[in-house]
């Protein structure tokens, strides 16, 4: 019965049950389809018999689907409320990880100041690669890798294109035009964090806003666009159960 | 006897759900056992569709009702299912319920005051 329950899958997903709920279904279903299968072979019947006879009892994709859909408690947050999760929280998730990352520079900052031993004008350029480091990743790989995330999360989910589409040019534009820049305090000078905002740059070159926006939203679509093109000519179409006859 | 689930789904609404928990307050099972206790402790007048049995094993731990835990036996991954402390109020619950529930459609069926009122 491997089609049935590949198409059962694919019919849980798209219908918005959580993908560890659905393979847990399934793993059940297996055990007691090969359980009823055993009762019917003990029961005299050849093994192609029993096995037609215990996906008979076990139910159709239609019923066994529907058992599980109807219960609304096991559909995902991606299904409940798409633009929640798909646009708002990969922008809140950005936010939040860039103010924590300077909030812990500032903290470090602060604690070495505190720290005279190290002496005043040493202390800074400790801390230069880790601020530099983080600064690069925040401004230019941050919104990439949330993207990644959204578009595996989409695939795994069978969501509908639209929502992760919209979701993904939401967060390339997001993360381009929030620019994070550190000087730290050297020589006694005050340290600054500067955050700039908005578009800028040329719109058809590939720097500045405009070029990290096409390099974000082409990276992080383009493998969410080549699976459901994928999907559709490898995958059985979820709304078609398969003959029931045999 | 042909089964009530087959004959008049609508008789089965909330009996199952008894009928799992009261199974399982003696000890845990597999869904595959559970659907097979059912049949064979009501003689065959209740019977579960056999897959279908499953998304309310699932919303009743989700529920807190049941607990589940994977074993290995003979070679095989089983999900055992157990009663809970709050799946066994909910049993107490239901079979009180369920308890009345007879007790006033046998006063009804047997009596024929109603009839001789109208």
């Amino acid at each position: 019965m491997p089609r049935e329950f590949e198409l059962l899958r694919e019919r849980l997903l798209r219908a918005g049950i959580g993908a560890a709920q659905a393979g847990r279904y399934i793993a059940e279903l297996k055990d007691h389809l090969d359980d009823l299968a055993a009762e019917e072979q003990q029961a005299g019947w050849s093994p192609n018999d029993a096995h037609a006879r215990a996906m008979r009892r076990l139910g159709y994709v239609d019923a066994l689907a529907e058992a599980m859909i109807a219960r609304r408690e096991f559909r995902t947050w991606s299904a409940r409320a798409p633009s929640a999760v798909y646009i708002v929280a990969p922008s809140l998730v950005l936010a939040i990880a860039t103010a924590l990352w300077l909030a812990a520079l500032v903290g470090v900052c602060t604690w070495l100041k505190g720290h005279a031993a190290l002496g005043p004008a040493d202390w800074p350029e400790r801390i230069r690669p880790f601020a530099d480091g983080a600064a690069w990743f925040s401004n230019t790989t941050l919104a990439m890798v949330l993207g990644w995330g959204l578009a595996a999360s989409a695939i795994r989910q069978r969501a509908p294109l639209f929502w992760p589409m919209l979701g993904l040019v939401v967060l390339a534009a997001v993360g381009a035009a929030v620019q994070v820049g550190v000087t730290l305090p050297v020589g006694g000078a005050h340290g600054e964090i500067e955050l700039g905002s908005g578009p800028g740059g040329s719109p058809f070159g590939f720097s500045g806003y405009w070029g990290r926006f096409v390099v974000d939203l082409a990276a992080t679509a383009t493998p969410l666009a080549l699976f459901h093109l994928w999907r559709s000519s490898h995958l059985p179409p979820a709304d078609r159960e398969p003959d029931q006859t045999s | 006897m042909r089964p009530v689930g087959t004959t008049n789904p609508a008789f089965m609404n909330g009996v199952p759900e008894l009928l799992i928990l009261r199974l399982l307050r003696s000890r845990e099972m597999y869904g595959y056992e559970i659907v097979q206790a059912i049949r064979q402790e009501t003689d065959e007048v209740v019977t579960l569709g056999e897959g279908v049995v499953y998304p309310l094993l699932h919303a009743l731990e989700r529920d807190g009702a049941l607990a589940s835990r994977r074993a290995v036996v003979n070679g095989r991954s089983r999900i055992y299912y157990a009663l809970s402390p709050r799946g066994a109020s909910r049993l107490t619950e239901l079979a009180g319920l369920w308890s009345r529930l007879t007790q006033a459609l046998q006063q009804v069926m047997k009596g024929d005051g109603y009839a001789e009122g109208v």
